[in-house]
């Protein structure tokens, strides 16, 4: 059966059912909702209720909901109240004798569907005009009384409305009407709140009962795409959900909790989510244009450059910097920004700390970052570190390893799948076009230090399994099952049966040594055996740095400092720039008894680190511990690094590791000492590092923070509370 | 005690939904007995649920029609307002009134008498009947505004002709059972004054509606939680109260409506009601009404400069201090913008002006002892940030 369509923009056009099967996230808004209706009592005047938010977060479905609702679920409801749904741009209106036609009509439409004219409409057009009011408005009441039920009026833009109707005197009529009718309900709908509410001197002052529609929570967001997911039975969604929290938690602050754009997220979901995430963004992004560009096609010329200088600065802008940007008159961008608020297109900030000074930013989020990604070399490098930031903070590791993803994908297609994985596995090990090949694709399967956090272990103890039952003599197939019973199953006596069989097949497997090396003295401190197996390592091939590096661990450990100096001190003999090397032995040097951190020490965990950023273990754990304390050594490594960074924008591990870096720095200086150095970067490392330089603003300025675009403050949040 | 009272927002609560607000009611219809009267307050402050209250349930012995002025546009409409509802109360009247069926005297003859209201042209001529009941009270909500609308429509002097003749009718029914309660949130005096006529077309007795009590605030609190099935502590509720600074039903009803979309099954701490408070009642969709009241006062219509500076100085001495002020700090901030009491003296009533216009307007609110105060802390702390 074809899944039902997703309706982004027309929720009407959903069935009833399957609407209110995917309405998840506003269930308790809705419920609340219905109380409301069944709270008013009849004969009394009713509690009407205006609903607010921006475009996209659901208020024409939540109007729908409750028109499906009260049809299909509530039949005492349905009993007393006639739910009735205007069209969303009710263009018909210009004035109240216009609002009660419409209201015959919309009534018709809904109990008399049939209808294709309405004779009803048609007598009172024929009126003379200063009556057709008073007489229409008769004409929807007779309509209510005789179906012995209230009218619910469910009107979205119930603002464009009250704009239309443009007359204080009419509204009163209407006010009064409502105040003391108790056969009419209105809930209304709107994409802002707007003067005719909030202006002391309007006739519907603070007369709904408000409801603000707020941007989803990660934990809505995600029930939002379960409930959609579940009702679609779409169990990749579901997988993706369960598996991959980081993203998901990047995408809520990316969609800004839009349920719109949530479900616009939806289908990039569904439809594979393998890739980098920042060409995601892009897919989503391809499908929001449209939406976008129509919105802001359709604005006169000056209001688009002053949208677009508000939209590029992307924190909250005020007057005079758009001033500068767009090179307008301040007394013009000022009347620009007042219409594009109207327009609902730009907000003020809410909430700037001290400063009085009013600052803007675009109302709807996404399309901000739309703009971003699509408009201007720097607005899309801005992004690009945006994204990249927020993977470092929240993480997340993708495979892209389409063999190793087609066997887990077969398997995860149910029980008699399995086989068939098998099958598809074995065929590749057998039949990899070269060893390197089947070695990596191993290694995807059963794990190495790159895939370890992705495979499936049930899966890649099975592939082991039937490698060695296919092959018992697969030297390889054993190292494998040995390193997966190691350091994945946790079953060392079966890990190290399987290097020695792996070594028993094929005494030459260098790595099979080293790592029955490294297993027999992690797990059971024998440094004999691993001394002994990591010289037969290196006798094997002696050029190897790792044999010498674990005896650099082991004589850490046991023989003293000195062994392990030389061990690190042979390591840098056979590879100067072994960054592993430079940070054991400013580890060893550090440790050497009476020695304390000197200009050798730190110079290895710098040169470590500098060395290969990429190699995050012992070189940051050494600079970590030796370093992070020590301005100068900071200072010497963190404008290389983070230039470093800025050359490979993909390397998540390190811009992680420089974040850290970056607030050491701050710790053991100060904030505002880190944000000049920071600021003496070139501009490519400000960029990239620009989440954290807002960081050290909002650490000495807190209303820094104020001042930041909603879903920037996330992220800068998370790095205040590692200081 | 169980309570089925519901949050009522916006529209009049009436029903179980009203809170009765009997010192209130008391002082209006003691003050009726003696005069008509105007029911003055600043506009969502409860005043028409309770002349809904007083339509419904009138003092023994009388009846009270309510008409409502909203959208009336002329002198005419009002009238025939009055006589068609008047007309129809006495038609089919309750069973106060069920005497009038069986003393014999038809309500024909009352109807007679009443229908010889007439309007001519821009005059108006009242042939008042004495209507045969104890008492009854026409109910004019929303007055002044409609008195703008007349004048918008028509001219100010035809204002000025309603208002005299509405002041002859009612000395004339003086001695009478008849009287008139006038209701608005737009103060008469400043509207006369806008209009540029004669204060003394104005000679109401007025009261101004008072918040809730504390003891009534909580009440209210308790049986609307109650009835909305909200669990809120009295502590809770007590804290709701202090942080609002005033029981004003709307905002005590709007505070409990934020309560119960952020309730949770363990209820809600003192924290939680502080950070509804800031986050919600404070930066949410009230700091968009706190905004509006700060920008209305700069409307050239709203106040003369001088006025205004006085306002605007009010508003920023007041929001800053811990104590209310009374009549002698006015007059010293007063003195302190116009030292020169020759200067002041001719500006006499600017000062009076100024404060019965931010009570109506909803700034400032007069208690019980004379003393003024913001009329919400929500207000008083924006104020305090916008003037710093």
């Amino acid at each position: 059966m074809e899944a039902p369509p997703f309706a982004l923009y027309n929720p009407a056009l959903l069935p009833p059912d399957v609407l209110l099967s995917e309405f998840t996230a506003r269930r308790p808004l809705l419920a609340r909702l219905l109380d409301i209706i069944r709270a008013n009592d009849p004969g009394e005047p009713a509690q009407h209720v205006l609903c607010v938010g921006p475009r996209g977060m659901g208020k024409t479905t939540l109007l729908c909901a409750i028109a499906a609702t009260i049809k299909l679920h509530e039949p005492e409801l349905a009993k007393q109240w006639q739910p009735v749904i205007f069209d969303e741009e009710s263009r018909r209106i210009g004035d109240l004798a216009d609002f009660w036609l419409e209201c015959i009509r919309q009534w018709e439409s809904e109990t008399e569907p049939t209808l294709t004219r309405s004779h009803r409409i048609d007598a009172l057009l024929a009126k003379p005009g200063p009556d057709i009011e008073d007489k229409a408005r008769e004409v929807f009441l007779s309509l209510v009384d005789a179906s012995g039920k209230r009218a619910l009026l469910l009107i979205d833009n119930l603002n464009d409305i009250f704009i239309a109707v443009n007359d204080a005197e009419s509204l009163m009529r209407l006010r009064s009407f409502l105040m003391s009718d108790p056969r009419v309900m209105i809930i209304g709908a709107a994409t802002r709140w707007f003067s005719d509410v909030t202006g002391l001197d309007k006739p519907f002052f603070e007369f709904f009962r408000p409801f603000d529609l707020h941007a989803l929570s990660l934990e809505e967001m995600r029930e939002c795409l379960a409930g959609v997911a579940t009702a679609r039975g779409d169990q990749r969604v579901l997988d993706t959900l369960r598996d991959r929290p980081g993203s998901i938690e990047v995408l809520h602050i990316l969609t800004g909790g839009n349920p719109r754009l949530i479900r616009t997220f939806y289908r990039l979901l569904n439809e594979g989510m393998n890739g980098e995430l920042r060409l995601q963004l892009e897919r989503l992004i391809d499908d929001y244009t449209p939406y976008h560009k129509a919105i802001i096609d359709a604005l006169p010329g000056q209001q688009q450059r002053v949208l677009d200088a508000i939209a590029l600065e992307w924190n909250p802008t005020d007057v005079g910097t758009v001033a500068r940007t767009t090179r307008l008159p301040s007394n013009q961008v000022s009347a620009q920004i007042k219409a594009l608020i109207k327009a609902g297109l730009i907000s003020e900030a809410a909430n700037m700390g001290h400063s009085k000074k009013k600052a803007y930013l675009l109302t709807d989020r996404f399309s901000n970052i739309h703009y971003l990604m699509r408009h201007g070399r720097t607005g899309k490098l801005k992004m690009h570190w945006f994204v990249m930031m927020l993977r470092s903070l929240f993480g997340d590791k993708e495979s892209a390893e389409m063999a190793a993803k087609t066997v887990k994908l077969t398997a995860s297609c149910g029980e008699g799948s399995v086989r068939d994985s098998l099958l598809l596995a074995q065929n590749v090990i057998d039949h990899a076009g070269s060893e390197a090949a089947r070695r990596e694709f191993w290694d995807r399967m059963t794990g190495s230090p790159d895939f370890d956090d992705e495979i499936d272990i049930t899966l890649a103890e099975k592939i082991c399994c039937q490698a060695i039952s296919s092959n018992p003599n697969d030297a390889y197939a054993h190292f494998k099952w040995g390193r997966l019973c190691a350091v994945h199953l946790k079953r060392y006596g079966q890990a190290a049966s399987a290097y020695r069989k792996a070594l028993e097949i094929d005494p030459t497997l260098t790595w099979a040594w080293i790592f029955l090396g490294a297993l027999v003295y992690n797990e059971w401190g024998d440094e004999s055996t691993a001394e002994s197996a990591n010289r037969r390592a290196i006798d094997l091939e002696p050029s190897l740095v790792t044999p010498w590096l674990n005896l650099g661990v082991l004589y850490s450990n046991r023989s003293g400092h000195k062994n392990a100096e030389a061990a690190y001190r042979k390591a840098l003999e056979i590879d100067q720039e072994s960054s592993m090397a430079h940070a054991g032995l400013a580890l060893a040097l550090a440790r050497l008894p009476g020695n304390s951190t000197n200009g050798e020490t730190l110079f290895h965990a710098v040169r470590g680190l500098l060395l290969d950023p990429r190699r995050h273990y012992l070189p940051n754990i050494a600079f970590r511990e030796l370093c992070f304390t020590h301005p100068e050594s900071l200072r010497s490594v963190l404008p290389e690094v983070s230039h470093w960074c800025t050359q490979h924008p993909d390397d998540q591990s390190v811009l992680s590791f420089m974040v850290d870096a970056w607030i050491a720095y701050a710790k053991v200086t100060s904030a505002s000492e880190a944000r000049e150095l920071l600021d003496a970067q070139p501009d490519e490392v400000k960029l990239a590092f620009e989440t954290v330089r807002d960081a050290f603003l909002a650490h000495d300025d807190k209303d820094h923070l104020h001042r930041l675009a909603p879903e920037r403050r996330a992220p800068v949040l998370k790095l205040l509370e590692r200081f | 005690m169980s309570s089925s009272a519901k949050l009522k927002i916006g529209s009049p609560a009436t029903g179980d939904h009203y809170f009765p607000r009997a010192a209130l009611r008391s002082r209006l219809i003691k003050a009726l007995s003696r005069d008509h009267i105007a029911f003055l307050g600043p506009r969502r402050t409860g005043k028409t649920s309770i002349l809904r209250d007083l339509e419904r349930n009138p003092p023994a012995g009388t009846s009270a029609l309510y008409l409502d002025l909203q959208g009336i546009r002329s002198v005419p409409a009002w009238l025939s307002l009055m006589l068609k509802e008047t007309k129809k109360l006495l038609q089919t009247p309750p069973d106060k009134l069920a005497w009038l069926k069986q003393t014999g005297k038809g309500t024909s003859s009352v109807l007679k008498r009443l229908e010889s209201i007439t309007v001519l042209g821009t005059g108006i001529k009242l042939t008042p009947g004495q209507p045969a009941v104890d008492l009854w009270e026409p109910i004019a909500d929303e007055f002044p505004w409609f008195l703008g609308h007349v004048a918008a429509n028509h001219t100010p002097a035809e204002v000025d002709a309603t208002l005299n003749w509405f002041r002859k009718v009612r000395q004339e029914l003086a001695d009478g059972p008849t009287r008139f309660l006038i209701t608005g949130s737009i103060g008469l005096t400043g509207l006369l004054r806008r209009l540029g006529l004669s204060p003394a077309a104005n000679d109401f007795d007025s009261i101004d509606i008072e918040p809730l009590t504390d003891k009534e605030a909580l009440q209210f609190l308790e049986e609307r939680a109650e009835g909305e099935c909200i669990s809120l502590s009295a502590a809770a509720r007590r804290r709701i109260l202090e942080r609002l600074g005033v029981g004003w039903p709307l905002l005590l009803a709007t505070f409990l409506s934020e309560v119960q979309d952020y309730a949770t099954d363990k209820g809600l701490t003192i924290k939680d009601i502080d950070r509804l408070y800031e986050d919600n009642m404070v930066s949410g969709n009230r700091n968009k009404y706190c905004q509006e009241m700060f920008t209305r006062l700069t409307k050239p219509e709203m106040f003369s400069p001088s006025e205004r500076r006085l306002a605007l100085e009010i508003l920023r001495d007041l929001c800053r201090s811990t104590k209310a002020f009374g009549q002698d700090d006015f007059d010293t901030l007063h003195t302190r913008l116009i030292p020169d009491a020759e200067h002041r003296s001719l500006i006499a009533t600017e000062l009076d002006y100024v404060l019965e216009t931010l009570r109506h307007d909803g700034y400032l609110v007069r208690q019980r002892d004379g003393l003024h105060t913001f009329a919400s802390h929500i207000l008083r702390d924006f104020w305090r940030h916008r003037t710093a």
